[in-house]
């Protein structure tokens, strides 16, 4: 069975284990949406200030419902030792990892798809001044959040402190992607503002690329661990 | 007969205890085997190496000429304490999910072995709501789904029912008539002779006694074996 269908085949499970449960997705939408009403009232400022703001009003309810998620989508191979008995078969572990991958980011999808308009809503702002260059960041940051937080979630598995580890991990290393969103989210959405944003770009596509590619190599070695 | 696993010198350390000593073994085509002992006299930690699982500490792992690790996990069905089975799946999306893992796609099959493991009339019930018989049945499914010619087997009648215990026998003796293999772990040692044509007692990672079944009696086995218990006894007091 070649790559791509073995990576097909993970994600095809995930998804089925997901939506016949839907408590994470549930749980991951909800919490995305409570933080957008809390980030709204905390910051209910004037549309100047809000230009500063509003990146991060934006991205912090996805990016930590998003690690709602890592710790759930890596545990359930853990339920009666499914993990094992994949270590067992010829599966391809980097199309473990793959599966795995696209099966978390359908699900942070999903969440942009209702927490984004939201914000919209809250912030009372009618439309953004690129909404190309808005869906490009929401695309690729969430793919190098998530490409991270699958291969740092599945390390963490074997350590005690599951919970804790994945989040003292995985924020310092996704300081260049944090930059890279709040800095192109921020010319998405207000016209005044001006910048190079090709650096940014490139930086966000190397990322992901990086990162998307190293897990899928280190895989092997890292379920051995 | 013809080699399809050998060990020699197998060694495996965990924490400073050699869980594993100086292992020697020869696995032959076709061939069924026992692995016998108390508890922590290696036999999971050898099957886990066999399984390509662990890696040993020291020693040599060698498999049958031109038969790669794939190849050889292609060609294993593992039978676990854990059942590797998905609690919110049914048991036909289980069989299919393990299946398609080793590259098949025969639905024909699923309800084939479904059928032998007398699962047939729950098959598209979730895994969840499950006896433990059902489940261990499910999981010898689970391991037979791609047809491997090679079995190992981990205490699979552990807290099983006579008729969960007699399914499964039957299935093994079956899977034996086709010319296949296994390797079973077990305590009971008087199931063990039934089933295997070759046994072997392991005590505190060495291989004591290595024999047919058919030329050493199960009373002087069983009087090894019980010494062996005994000793262990005396030491942990």
């Amino acid at each position: 069975m070649n790559f791509y269908k073995q990576t097909f085949l993970i994600l095809k499970r995930d998804l089925t284990l997901e939506f016949r449960q839907k408590s994470l997705l549930f749980s991951m939408i909800i919490f995305a949406l409570m933080l957008q009403v809390f980030l709204n009232i905390a910051f209910d400022t004037d549309m100047e200030a809000m230009q500063k703001l509003a990146a991060g009003i934006l991205w912090i309810p996805i990016l930590l419902s998003a690690m709602l998620g890592f710790n759930r989508i890596v545990a359930m191979d853990k339920e009666n030792s499914v993990l094992t008995g994949l270590l067992v078969s010829p599966l391809d572990k980097g199309a473990l990892y793959l599966g795995k991958f696209l099966g978390n980011l359908v699900l942070i999808f999903i969440v942009i798809c209702i927490s984004v308009p939201a914000f919209f809503l809250f912030v009372q702002q009618p439309y953004p001044n690129s909404l190309g260059l808005l869906i490009a960041v929401l695309l690729l940051g969430s793919w190098g959040f998530v490409a991270m937080g699958v291969f740092l979630a599945t390390l963490a598995q074997s350590s005690r402190i599951t919970e804790l580890l994945l989040p003292v991990m995985l924020f310092p290393l996704s300081v260049p992607l944090f930059l890279g969103i709040v800095q192109l989210t921020e010319v998405a959405l207000y016209p005044s503002i001006e910048m190079s944003q090709n650096v940014w770009l490139i930086l966000l596509v190397s990322y992901d690329i990086l990162f998307t590619i190293i897990p899928l190599f280190l895989f092997d070695y890292l379920l051995e661990v | 007969m013809v080699s399809i696993l050998e060990l020699q010198n197998l060694e495996f350390i965990i924490n400073e205890r050699k869980v594993l000593k100086s292992i020697n073994f020869c696995w032959r085509k076709g061939e069924t085997v026992a692995f016998i002992g108390g508890n922590g006299a290696g036999k999971s930690t050898l099957l886990k190496i066999i399984a390509l699982l662990s890696q040993p500490s020291d020693g040599k792992l060698s498999l049958a000429k031109g038969v790669s690790k794939n190849k050889w996990k292609n060609n294993l069905g593992v039978v676990f304490p854990d059942s590797f089975l998905h609690d919110s799946l049914t048991a036909v999306e289980n069989l299919h999910f393990y299946q398609r893992i080793y590259g098949k796609d025969d639905k024909h099959f699923i309800e084939h072995i479904l059928n032998k493991v007398q699962l047939v009339t729950v098959k598209d019930e979730l895994v969840g709501t499950y006896s433990k018989g059902m489940r261990q049945r499910l999981s010898i499914a689970r391991a037979l789904v791609h047809q491997p010619e090679y079995l190992l087997l981990d205490e699979p009648f552990d807290g099983l029912d006579l008729k969960s215990k007699m399914i499964i026998e039957d299935i093994l003796k079956e899977h034996e008539s086709q010319g296949n293999g296994y390797i079973l772990v077990s305590h009971d040692v008087k199931q063990a002779f039934d089933l295997c044509k070759r046994s072997i007692l392991l005590h505190d990672g060495e291989i004591i006694v290595d024999e047919k079944s058919s030329q050493i009696s199960l009373l002087s086995f069983l009087d090894k074996y019980q010494s062996l218990l005994e000793r262990n006894e005396n030491e942990f007091l």
